[in-house]
């Protein structure tokens, strides 16, 4: 929870900050505003690869809408503990995002805040590949069974930046690297398991409480941008 | 200057939130568990094999060489095997795990038949007929007889008597007497007469020549104690007269054996003669006085296989020097004796619907008694919970006693008297005075070289209150098991077996629902995992 306030406040840190700017330099106010400008970006990251679209009315703010996703499958066979490990992870989600730019001599140096809808999940299967024999006894791999754990992070995740570049270009492209984290909450665990290891469910509260500490989830983020309004 | 102080604190706030995600966390895995179910059945025995007179497990805190031996015999005995799937029978502290063998469905109409016979050091050779009709734990209790630990109502003696060379033969007549058992049920006892010149041979036909030791043992027919030890009790299926259930008369075991190399005795070219006494009160299976004339079945039983052979019958009289009736025959071959009435039996018998203030399952300790001779036919423990089970193996065209008790040797909790043993649907009330509260436990059994990997077996369950006697309380099926069948605020020990291991728990108040039990296999029950 203290956690959460302190994302709170950090998030809300730039914003009062960027306020008490603008009142102290009403009189560069009207100097700082539109015409709007708008950019269209694409990126590539830790949350996927995807494409942004962003605007620029005052001087210090963008504002971008974005969307990524990317979805990878791992396979393992394991052919010393004759096991086969399957997973599928799939990265992305849609969020809106304010990059404020409050420094005068860096001016492409600025913070972002944004709340992205995760499409964050983890999905990941083991079973064996060969059968168990005890003496009279034996089973198949089928009959062994399968464990299939997934994860997932909260829906709407608030996220905290520091960029550099504009997502805006002053001129008709520009290059803007980011570094942050969104806060996903403790990721939640379901588990399934079949056959003579369907007991082995009991353990999720275990993995659930392991993971309770992944609350952020770190982003890195490549764009190239491009200006769609006249310079 | 304020930008470069906004400046810091933002890059310091990012430095932090990474600074918490990346300390506070642990691996995903840690302490996870990867749970099997391990077991091959649910059909399970837990067999516990008890000292008769002082009801302690045989074998308990002695070496392998001195454990009880087994050894399966009937037409399904290749259907069991060890909890583990192993043919390989061990007996360990006077316990042991069989189990159905998987591709195997007990019913009704299947029934899994066969016999469990038994031997330890210093102990009578015995054995007990089983039958499984469902899936389920069952108890098989066999008390066995220490000679040097006589129960009530049995008598024993050794002697030794001398063969000559060659055919000679006994040097001299011998007549070898058990004397009376200790009980209150009637005095008698059972002799051995050895005439001079009697040749004995092994199994193999060689003559027995020297001095050779004679072991006589005598049951008492009335004594309970005497006859819920009876080798190879009651409820039997005899090699020539099918299922049957014994009304005895008296049991006698002989053996004999050449001192010097320890070759027992097998048969004789002439006869020796067994004398049987029969105490006051005796009946036969039609609940009629046994007198002089009376007819007596005499049957015989081999040790090896538990097979019981009708040899014939003996005209029982009054002995003019004691007063007492006694039957005497010749006997060619050594085995054990018994005086036996019988009926032809119903491997499934009456519905019996038990009505019971069980709140789960409970096992209590139950025995089915001939209802004209008041003879023991079953004794275990069996689950009392209300539901329904079918009588095995009981006497045709004869009425039974059922009767309940807390545990064995404890209080009457119930009773049923069946007019027809073999017929009809009876209800049966069973009022505990214990037991009303559930308790739950879950069984891991790990392996030492792989810690992440716990097995949850299909196995009997005993527990044993401090200061008490281990008792069947039922099987834990894949690791989990329920009970109602302890007292709660009771301490108890638990226990089970597994691949040669007598596993036991540590001692726990039963003041909660929830146990765990957690036990580390040996390396060989581990290896193939």
């Amino acid at each position: 929870m203290k956690r959460l306030i302190l994302v709170v406040l950090i998030a809300l840190g730039p914003l009062s900050a960027s306020l008490a700017q603008t009142a102290d330099s009403t009189k560069n106010a009207t100097a700082a505003k539109g015409p709007l400008k708008v950019a269209l970006g694409i990126q590539v990251g830790s949350m996927g690869p995807g494409l942004n679209l962003s605007f620029e009315y005052f001087k210090k703010w963008n504002f971008r809408l974005t969307g990524t996703y990317v979805q990878a499958n791992y396979s393992e066979n394991n052919t010393e503990l004759k096991y086969l490990f399957e997973s599928t992870a799939r990265v992305g989600g849609v969020g809106v995002y304010a990059d404020w730019f409050p420094f005068n001599k860096a001016r492409g140096v600025g913070f972002t805040v944004g709340l992205a809808y995760s499409f964050i999940k983890l999905d990941a299967t083991g079973r064996s590949l060969v059968g168990y024999q005890s003496n009279d006894f034996a089973v198949t791999a089928e009959e062994i069974g399968e464990i299939t754990t997934s994860f997932k992070t909260n829906p709407v995740m608030p996220y905290l930046g520091l960029g550099f570049g504009r997502s805006v270009p002053n001129k008709v492209v520009n290059f803007r690297f980011e570094l942050g984290a969104y806060y996903m909450g403790s990721p939640s665990v379901d588990m399934t398991a079949t056959g003579l290891v369907h007991q082995t469910v009991e353990e999720r509260d275990k993995i659930q409480d392991n993971l309770k500490n992944y609350m952020f989830y770190p982003s890195m983020t490549f764009n190239l941008n491009f200006k769609l309004t006249k310079p | 200057m304020m930008n470069h102080r906004r400046y810091t604190t933002a890059l310091a706030a990012i430095g932090l939130i990474a600074g918490i995600s990346i300390t506070g966390c642990k691996n995903p895995k840690e302490d996870v568990d990867l749970i099997v179910d391990s077991g091959i059945t649910e059909a399970t025995m837990g067999l516990r094999f008890v000292n008769a007179r002082t009801g302690e497990p045989v074998g308990a805190g002695l070496l392998a060489n001195q454990q009880v031996t087994i050894s399966l015999h009937g037409v399904d005995a290749d259907k069991i095997v060890a909890a583990n799937g192993s043919t390989d029978l061990i007996c360990n502290q006077g316990f042991m795990t069989l189990a159905v063998r998987s591709d195997v469905n007990p019913s009704e109409s299947s029934p899994v038949r066969f016999r469990v016979v038994c031997s330890a050091p210093g102990y009578l050779k015995t054995s007990q007929e089983v039958t499984i009709v469902q899936l389920g734990g069952i108890d098989v209790t066999i008390p066995m007889v220490e000679l040097a630990n006589l129960p009530d109502g049995v008598a024993a003696t050794n002697s030794t008597v001398t063969n000559g060379s060659g055919t000679s033969g006994t040097v001299s007549a011998a007549t070898i007497t058990t004397g009376d058992p200790a009980t209150t049920y009637g005095s008698s006892s059972a002799s051995v007469t050895i005439p001079a010149g009697t040749v004995m041979r092994d199994e193999t036909g060689t003559i027995l020549t020297g001095a050779i030791g004679v072991d006589l043992a005598y049951f008492n027919p009335l004594d309970p104690s005497s006859t819920q030890s009876f080798p190879g009790g009651f409820s039997v299926t005899s090699e020539t007269d099918g299922d049957i259930v014994f009304s005895t008369g008296g049991f006698v075991s002989l053996e004999m054996t050449r001192e010097a190399n320890g070759r027992a005795v097998k048969t004789f070219d002439t006869p020796i003669t067994l004398t049987v006494e029969m105490p006051d009160n005796v009946v036969d299976n039609g609940g009629n006085a046994v007198a002089a004339g009376t007819t007596c079945p005499v049957w015989s039983y081999d040790t090896g296989t538990g097979g019981w052979s009708f040899e014939g019958n003996a005209i029982a009289q009054t002995n003019p020097g004691t007063g007492r009736i006694e039957v005497n025959f010749p006997v060619t071959h050594l085995s054990y004796w018994n005086i036996d009435w019988f009926n032809n039996s119903c491997v499934l018998g009456a519905t019996i619907n038990v009505n019971s203030n069980l709140a789960c399952n409970g096992y209590r300790w139950v025995e089915v008694r001939h209802g004209l001779t008041n003879g023991l036919i079953y004794q275990g423990a069996r689950d009392m919970q209300s539901g329904q089970f079918r009588l095995l193996n009981v006497p045709q065209n004869t009425p039974i006693k059922i009767k309940v008790f807390e545990s064995q040797g404890g209080a009457m909790i119930g009773s049923l008297d069946v007019p027809n043993a073999c017929a009809g649907e009876h209800i049966l009330t069973v009022n505990s005075t214990s037991g009303s509260q559930q308790m739950n436990l879950v069984v891991n059994l790990r392996c030492p070289d792989r810690p992440d990997l716990i097995f949850r077996p299909t196995l009997p369950i005993w527990a044993k209150p401090v200061g008490g006697s281990w008792q069947y309380i039922g099987q834990m099926v894949n690791g989990n098991f329920s009970s109602c069948a302890l007292t709660a605020g009771g301490t108890y020990n638990f226990s089970t077996f597994y691949d040669g291991e007598f596993i036991v728990s540590n001692t726990y108040t039963l003041d909660q629902t929830d146990y765990i039990f957690e036990h580390e296999l040996g390396s060989d029950a581990c290896s193939g995992f």
